[in-house]
Order: C-alpha cells, then structure tokens, then sequence
C-alpha cells in the first residue's frame, strides 16, 4: 500500500522508512511561526528554558495592535517579545515587526520559511494554511512549549482524505466559497483528518487560493489541508526558499479513509454567520439585508487577489454613505504590490479606508477604525463569525467573498455582484 | 499504565464548554482550575460532581472536545483537578486530545468503548496493553493500547517536563 503525502512527510520528519495512521511519532519541525501574543515567553524566562535553535523561530506582528484598554497591547507585547528574541539569539530579521509585517502564516509563505515536504509548525489556530505550499502545517495552539525545546513534535499519524479537484472557478468565486463548501458537505467524515487534495483543477488554483482554502481547515474540523506541489507551487516557492526543499506527492495506490470529487466550475458563493461558522448558506438567501459596515481583510481574504476582486468591483463606484468599509492587507509585501499595481487607489477612490497590515478589524481592532456597535451588520471576508469578534455582542458578522462584500458595500446591502448596478447608475 | 474507576457515560458530541462552560472562562483564564472543577459537566448532567468519586471515568461518544480550541484547557484541566481518572471515548478532536495529552493528562479513542460498558460500571483498563476488564459484567476485551511515546509524556506529568528530560 503506498503512502499519502502525510505519511511521507512524517516518515521523512521522523526519520522512519514509512509510517502509517495511528503510529506515534517523533516529527522534527523545519520552523516555528508566532504571532505577537505568546505564553511562552513567561514559562521560558521562569523556568530559564533555551529554544533548541534561535535562527528557527519567527514572531509575526499581527494581532496587537490594540489601544492601551486592552489587557494585551503592543506597547508591552511588542517590546516583551524582542527582549525575548535577544536572550535567546533569536536573529533580529525573524521578528516580522512593521514595514515588513503580515499575518503569521502568511508571512512564512511570502518569506519561504513554509517549504514543501516539511513540517511547519505556527502557534496561530489558522496554521494550516502554509499547507498550500506543500508541507504538513499544523497549529499548535497552546502546546509550543515542549515543541521549541527539543525542535520536534509527537504526533499520531492521522488518517487522510483525498478530494480530486476538476475545472475552474467562475468568475466572482474564489477560495473563500469553497471552504465553506466543504464545512457544508464534509460533516465529521474530515474531523481530526488531514484533506489532500489532487486532480487537474488544482492547476487551475493560484497560491492565493490555494492558502485561502487551506486556511479552512479548523473550521472544516480538519488537522491540516495539503496541497501537492505543481508547476504554480515551485515558480512561487523557488524564489523565495530560504533552503533547499523536496516536494512529496502522494503515491497512487496511497490509503484514504474517504474520496471526494469537486468540479471547482460548480461552485457558487456562499455565506457563512452570523455566529456559527457551520450556517453556510447561498448568498441569495441574505441578500437584500442592509449592512453598516464592510470588511475585506484577515488570513481567509486579505491577500492580493482578493484586494483585486474587490477593486474590481469599486473601480468607479462609490462606497454607499452609511457603510464604513475598511481593507486591511494581509502583509506588508501585499500592500506594496496592492500599491504597486493600484489597487489601493481603486479602494481608496471608492471610499474604502485601508489600513496597515495584519489581522485587521477580524480580531477585535488591530488598530482598525472598524468597531461593531450594538444592532450593526457586518459583511466581511474575515476567517470568524463569532459573537462579539468584531466589537458588540449584538452585532452580527456574516462572512463572503470579497466580490460579494465590496458589492454590498456599494449598494449598503447584501447583493450579488453580478447583480450590480452598471457603473453610470451608481456614479456620484 | 493501569485506570481504574466508575464509568459515567455521556453521548456524541461532548465538546469542550459542555464539560466547563463557557460563562467560566474567566476562571480557565485566571488558571483557577479548582475553580472550573467545581463546574464540569454542570449543563450537561447537574448531578455529575455529587457522583464523580475521584479515580472515575468519563465515557464518551464519537467527537468528543470538538469546538472552539480557546477553551480546551479549561476543559481538560477541570477534570484533571475534579479527579476524573481519564476521558475515553469512540473518536476525539485531535487538537484536543494533544491539549490533555501535553498536559499529562489521558483522553484516549477506544472505538468500541460505548458497547462495552454501561453507565455506573467499573472499569479497568491497561493503557498500555488495551487490555479492558468490565469488572461489574465481568467481560474482557482488548483495545488498542495507547502507545510508549504518549504513555512517556504521561508519566512525566506533562509535556513540558518530558521535552525537559529529553534535552537534559
């Protein structure tokens, strides 16, 4: 019986000729990425712990930049993690502060840390998305500590499920509908299970929507999402890798517990919300609902294309005067490239505030202008529907793509871009 | 790597605020674990504590500690400090089950569980052999034992203290 690309990341990780689902292992990790909030810190200074390689270790500034109310702000986390950095020997250029800052799992894509056939390790819960490169991701969440010790994992190999992708999106779909496809039709057959994907469609798939849908993972009740390396994957990655790597694919005769088969053609916009992720609907059940605000930003959506779907949609439109929307770049190299080719302008000249990089308004501020107050609505591109995520308990967040939400965003209510006023009606 | 004890049987889907709930979490917070002790199960079965003997047992379902990752410590460690001996249960969320695990603490999938035992039996069970006595029917059955590694970070408490021991 052949192997899964999980399995031949943890064999070759753990140093075993092949490994099947259920066995423990050992894992050596290639990396680990942090955001700006971390708890080890405290145990590693109380208890005079060493990382077990400084040159390995990355903080991503991407969730702190709250006001001083706030019980965890930059002014103390910020600091507290470079003074971290140099007890340790972490390098200065690993701490991803502005100018060159970004979510944390976007960051190590962008920065080629995340390589193919790998095992990447990020405290964030939306970790999995550097499996769009080819690796095995995982988050880790609160259990850092022992990993950054001795720079493995134990891990049982988890059971695998494969689904086959055919054709191509439909113009005004992207990544984002796709997850919440799967969390629709996947139920508990994924939970705890690592999705790989094959088939001709991923071909079809860029790297952005590639990380969006692996950015999907914990949500869909996944451990991970990988994808197999391809031409699209390499002419990305081989520029930016910071080391030699070698790509795993999964061998034909590879065991699934489950096969699926999606036709990417087939697939239409979805919502999600407000505050279950599991209430996935079509768009055309909420549209008509009027929004106050809007947002596209955050590690499901705030990456170029997305940014460019979103301009395409505002390019001479005006935002309606009673919704505030708010864009907020996933990275630092997305907002010079989203500058670069004039994406920004497009947003801006719409009325669109964008803001500096990072998880923007989808984690409780980040510095964005964008707060929730009681009774508002919220279409967003944001990764959670949460109550209370976006400010209010009494505010509801419901989460599209970001054609969908720039639409509504004109119009000052839920509607589907293909239905949206020619350009001469809504100029002002 | 011998359990011993009660077992209470719950259902499907037991997930992390149904053993703590969430209106607790500024204790889970405060790390105030005697304090999420007092509280588990507490919606789900309101007689629970006044049973719970220490060294008992949890039998769940399929899907145990599914939901948001935020509150799983506070789950885990309420039964930890309530002197619940172990979680078992037919299928887990293994983002939970690493939480205990790297905590020392043993929720463990033993597919077959719910048939084998009926809820108030007395349970034993061998972790590492899988060897289960149903010790109120009298029945045997073998389980899949819980492997070396995953009993080691058990053994050491947590696994903190097991990374520790492997760099010393």
């Amino acid at each position: 019986m052949g192997s899964t690309m999980t399995a031949k990341i943890l064999a070759r990780a753990s140093g075993a000729e092949d490994v099947s689902p259920g066995d423990a292992v050992l894992a050596k990790i290639s990396f680990l990425t942090c955001l700006d909030g971390q708890t080890f810190i405290d145990t590693f200074r109380d208890r005079g712990l060493k990382v077990w390689d400084p040159k390995k270790i990355i903080f991503c500034f991407d969730h702190m930049f709250q006001p001083d109310w706030m019980k965890v702000q930059a002014v103390t986390e910020h600091p507290k993690i470079r003074s971290f950095a140099k007890e340790q020997g972490i390098p200065e250029e690993n701490i991803y502060d502005l100018g060159r800052n970004g979510i944390s799992h976007q960051i190590p894509v962008e920065h080629g840390w995340a390589l193919p056939g790998t095992v990447c390790i990020g405290a964030d819960t939306q970790s999995s998305t550097m499996g769009a490169t080819n690796c095995l991701a995982l988050p880790a969440l609160f259990g850092v500590d022992p990993i950054i010790v001795t720079g493995d994992i134990w891990m049982i190999v988890p059971e695998c499920i494969r689904i086959t992708l055919t054709g191509a999106f439909p113009g005004g779909v992207n990544g984002k509908d796709f997850v919440y496809r799967l969390i629709a039709d996947l139920g508990e057959v994924a939970q705890g299970r690592v999705i790989e994907f094959d088939g001709p469609g991923v071909l079809n798939l860029s790297m952005d929507m590639r990380l969006a849908i692996a950015n999907g993972s914990v949500q869909i009740g996944a451990l991970t999402i990988i994808f197999p390396p391809d031409q699209v994957l390499l002419d990305y990655i081989q520029p930016r890798a910071r080391e030699a790597f070698a790509p795993v694919e999964a061998d034909a005769d590879a065991e699934y517990v489950a096969h699926f088969e999606y036709d990417l053609s087939c697939i239409r916009p979805l919502v999600a919300g407000p505050h279950q992720i599991e209430l996935v609907r079509p768009l055309d059940d909420v549209t008509g609902l009027a929004v106050d605000a809007a947002y596209v930003g955050s590690c499901s959506s705030g990456r170029l294309s997305d940014l460019a779907l979103a301009a395409d949609i505002l390019r001479g439109r005006q935002v309606h005067p009673t919704v505030r929307l708010v864009v907020t770049p996933i990275s630092a190299e997305t907002y010079r490239e989203a500058s670069r080719t004039g994406i920004l302008q497009d947003l801006v000249d719409a009325g669109a505030t964008v803001t500096q990089p990072g998880c923007g308004a989808c984690y409780s501020g980040n510095l964005s202008p964008l707060k929730l107050s009681d009774g508002e609505r919220c279409i967003s591109t944001s990764v959670e529907t949460l109550r209370g995520r976006m400010g209010s308990k009494e505010s509801e967040v419901i989460l599209a793509n970001a054609a969908v939400v720039a639409a509504s965003a004109v119009t000052g209510r839920i509607i589907d871009p293909a239905r949206l006023p020619a350009r001469e009606e809504t100029l002002i | 790597m011998i359990v011993q004890g009660r077992a209470w049987k719950y259902g499907d889907d037991l997930c992390a605020t149904d053993i703590v709930s969430a209106d607790y979490d500024k204790l889970g917070m405060s790390h105030d674990w005697d304090g999420c002790a007092k509280h588990v199960l507490e919606n789900v079965d309101p007689e629970f504590l006044q049973k719970l003997v220490p060294g008992d047992i949890i039998v769940a379902g399929s899907r145990l500690g599914t939901g948001h990752a935020h509150y799983y410590t506070s789950a885990i460690m309420a039964c930890k400090y309530a002197g619940i001996a172990a979680l078992f249960c037919e299928s887990v969320n293994a983002l939970f089950q690493r939480a205990a695990i790297d905590q020392g603490y043993p929720i463990w999938q033993l597919p077959g569980i719910g048939d084998f035992v009926n809820d108030g039996d007395r349970l034993r069970i061998d972790l590492a052999s899988g060897e289960a006595q149903n010790e109120t029917t009298g029945e045997s059955r073998r389980f899949q034992p819980v492997p070396q590694l995953v009993r080691d970070i058990l053994a050491a408490g947590n696994a903190l203290d097991w990374a520790l021991a492997r760099v010393a």
